[in-house]
């Protein structure tokens, strides 16, 4: 796996845990790798997998069954995309808000290319 | 847990040696036993080429002293490049496991091929005797063998301390060092020697042995009496325990 | 737990190569040691090995004294040096003869570490390459499940797709009771392997702390600018801007770039000890 450069590896397997649950290759309620398996397969250390881990229990996204292994939750999915949301809204959109400002684009023609965005590229939800 | 000695570890070390150098060891233990079966050899004549055959005995005892000696200074060896050293001195067995069992594998080669030669030669001397005549007398006297097995021992043990005393080119430093001691020791005895007698007629000694007193017209023998002599031999006993002892205190306080 | 206390250390007493140095390295964590070339890192570990003695000071591992080279630290210690050595034997005959001496091998483990680094079966080790005898030894070490594994820059002379399988072995045999200590320069080749950092430069530690630590004092990002900004350690430019070490004051949490967080520790030493002073 590639890390990116400044968030903390973490945050980024928690990503990566999220998006494997997303895309539906680890099925709720489903068991996931051990820390020790998953450490292995990323080549990182057990104890940022540990950490990664504890972080998405506490998300409720993820939980522990003593001496079984770790488990997606049933509600995992919904639960990621409120955190994610949580995520973009706090960390990305203040960093997007800042380019928009700094080239000066208007709310009124992102609102036009939102539509066009959302027109062409998921013609299926209108 | 025992951290002095088990037969275990030991035994496990044991097994690690025969399976590092066990055909290394066969193999010189091998040329060694063809060299001597050629150079003792009752089926040989050596007379045919102007040789008298019981030379050829002495010379192999050179030859295996020598040899013996070379092997016995590599004993240790390992401990003395950083790479190997480091693979030695971890190993999971006491120190004194680590020393025992480099010292039998050592005296086990030494003892087996001095006990070779011992044996050959009473053998092959008496089948000489038998088979080709004019050839009397020419067993090694028992004293002279048992000179010769203590030789034997003294070179080895002074080589076993010289393999872990020094770090480089170990044999010609032991060497150095054996002559020089064997070159003082016998001027020290010389001059104890020629204290008691005469400065005129000639005497030689060698140091522990014998004196030789040549007069003008005489001959005669000054002998250490028996107890002397069994001190003596006490002492070297000892001697060679003390040189293994320092070669043990070397090998525990090893830096690599 | 190794214990290192109060150690100084030199080839004669009136050159020192480190002094009074103190180190505490807990279980279940992977410690990466760094240091500029001629720094100490392998005379501090061969001291940790009980392979030196220090001149001061005491080291003590699981209440055993490293130098005095009992057998029962020797069984729950491997050392994996810089400059290997194996006999001339077969893998086979290898770990026949050595493996009893550690209880806990495991020859499964064993095996299935030469799988992962992609090691022929059943060849002599003679005829390996350095690389690859490095790789029986790494999987040998990691096999004898060892209380304590230090290994001496264990990634030089391994080729590029061993480096990833090296990060992948040695992540899957940390287990809660062990300590894993790694020396090395290739600081890329352990990013995100160790959790706990050791810098040892001019005959001191100058820090000594987990990445967690480190990543609450110390943020490691991209500024447009790193003039007149007083929380930065260490800039250098880049595409962006300027990629800089720079103190956390925010609580930011970013990741730990080791190799500029060396360069910022060796810029800046007296700083960074003020940053990590505990009050």
């Amino acid at each position: 796996m590639e890390f990116k450069d400044k968030q903390s590896i973490y945050l980024q397997i928690a990503d990566y845990i999220c998006e494997q649950l997303l895309l539906g290759k680890w099925p709720p309620g489903d068991r996931i790798p051990s820390v020790r398996d998953l450490a292995g397969t990323l080549e990182v250390n057990p104890n940022t997998v540990m950490r990664t881990y504890e972080y998405l229990q506490g998300k409720n996204i993820i939980f522990n069954k003593r001496g079984v292994g770790y488990f997606t939750d049933e509600q995992a999915t919904s639960r990621i995309r409120e955190y994610r949301k949580e995520r973009f809204l706090d960390s990305e959109l203040p960093e997007f808000f800042r380019t928009l400002y700094l080239l000066d684009i208007s709310i009124e023609e992102l609102q036009r290319r939102y539509k066009t965005f959302i027109e062409t590229a998921y013609p299926a939800t209108l | 847990m025992n951290q002095v000695f088990s037969f275990q570890r030991y035994w496990l070390l044991l097994k690690l040696d025969f399976a590092e150098n066990g055909r290394r060891n066969a193999l010189i233990f091998g040329v060694l036993f063809g060299l001597m079966l050629i150079m003792m050899s009752p089926v040989i004549d050596y007379r045919k080429f102007g040789f008298d055959p019981i030379v050829f005995h002495v010379l192999a005892y050179f030859m295996i002293t020598f040899c013996t000696s070379l092997f016995t200074s590599l004993v240790f060896d390992k401990y003395a490049s950083s790479n190997t050293g480091i693979n030695a001195i971890l190993i999971p067995a006491s120190q004194t496991e680590k020393y025992l069992a480099a010292l039998a594998a050592n005296l086990t080669f030494a003892t087996a091929l001095i006990a070779l030669y011992v044996g050959m030669h009473i053998w092959f001397v008496e089948i000489l005797e038998k088979e080709i005549p004019g050839i009397i007398n020419k067993k090694f006297h028992p004293s002279f063998i048992q000179l010769l097995v203590y030789t034997f021992f003294l070179i080895q043990s002074v080589c076993f301390l010289g393999s872990i005393y020094f770090k480089k080119a170990a044999y010609i430093k032991t060497a150095t060092v054996f002559f020089s001691a064997l070159i003082v020791f016998s001027l020290i005895n010389r001059t104890y020697v020629r204290n008691f007698t005469n400065e005129d007629p000639s005497v030689s000694a060698v140091p522990f042995g014998q004196w030789n007193v040549m007069g003008r017209n005489s001959m005669f023998l000054i002998e250490y009496s028996q107890s002397t002599f069994l001190l003596i031999k006490i002492f070297l006993v000892f001697f060679v325990l003390a040189l293994w002892y320092i070669a043990f205190v070397r090998l525990k306080e090893k830096e690599i | 737990m190794i214990h290192v206390d109060g150690v100084s250390f030199g080839y004669s007493s009136n050159k020192l190569l480190f002094e009074n140095l103190s180190l505490k390295l807990h279980p279940g964590n992977i410690y990466g040691l760094l240091g500029k070339n001629g720094a100490g890192k392998s005379s501090l570990l061969r001291n940790i090995a009980g392979l030196l003695y220090p001149i001061a000071g005491r080291i003590e591992i699981d209440g055993c004294e490293p130098r005095k080279r009992q057998p029962s630290f020797l069984q729950d210690f491997f050392l994996i040096p810089e400059e290997i050595h194996l006999p001339s034997v077969t893998v086979e005959k290898y770990i026949e003869t050595l493996s009893p001496f550690y209880p806990n091998f495991d020859e499964s483990q064993f095996r299935k570490y030469l799988r992962e680094f992609d090691m022929p079966e059943g060849n002599k080790i003679t005829d390996l390459s350095y690389g690859q005898k490095k790789k029986v030894l790494i999987s040998f070490g990691l096999a004898t499940n060892t209380k304590h594994l230090i290994m001496d820059e264990p990634t030089n002379g391994l080729d590029i797709p061993s480096k990833s399988q090296f990060r992948k072995v040695v992540s899957s045999a940390l287990d809660p009771h062990r300590i894993i200590l790694i020396s090395t320069h290739q600081v890329r080749d352990l990013d995100n392997l160790i959790d706990s950092i050791i810098i040892l430069d001019d005959s001191k530690i100058l820090v000594h702390h987990s990445l967690d630590e480190i990543s609450e004092k110390l943020r490691f990002t991209t500024l447009v600018t790193a003039e007149d900004d007083n929380r930065v350690l260490y800039s250098e430019p880049s595409l962006k801007g300027y990629t800089v070490v720079m103190e956390n004051w925010e609580q930011e949490e970013s990741r730990v770039d080791l190799e500029r967080l060396f360069n910022a520790v060796m810029n800046n030493p007296a700083r960074i000890r003020k940053i990590f002073h505990r009050p």
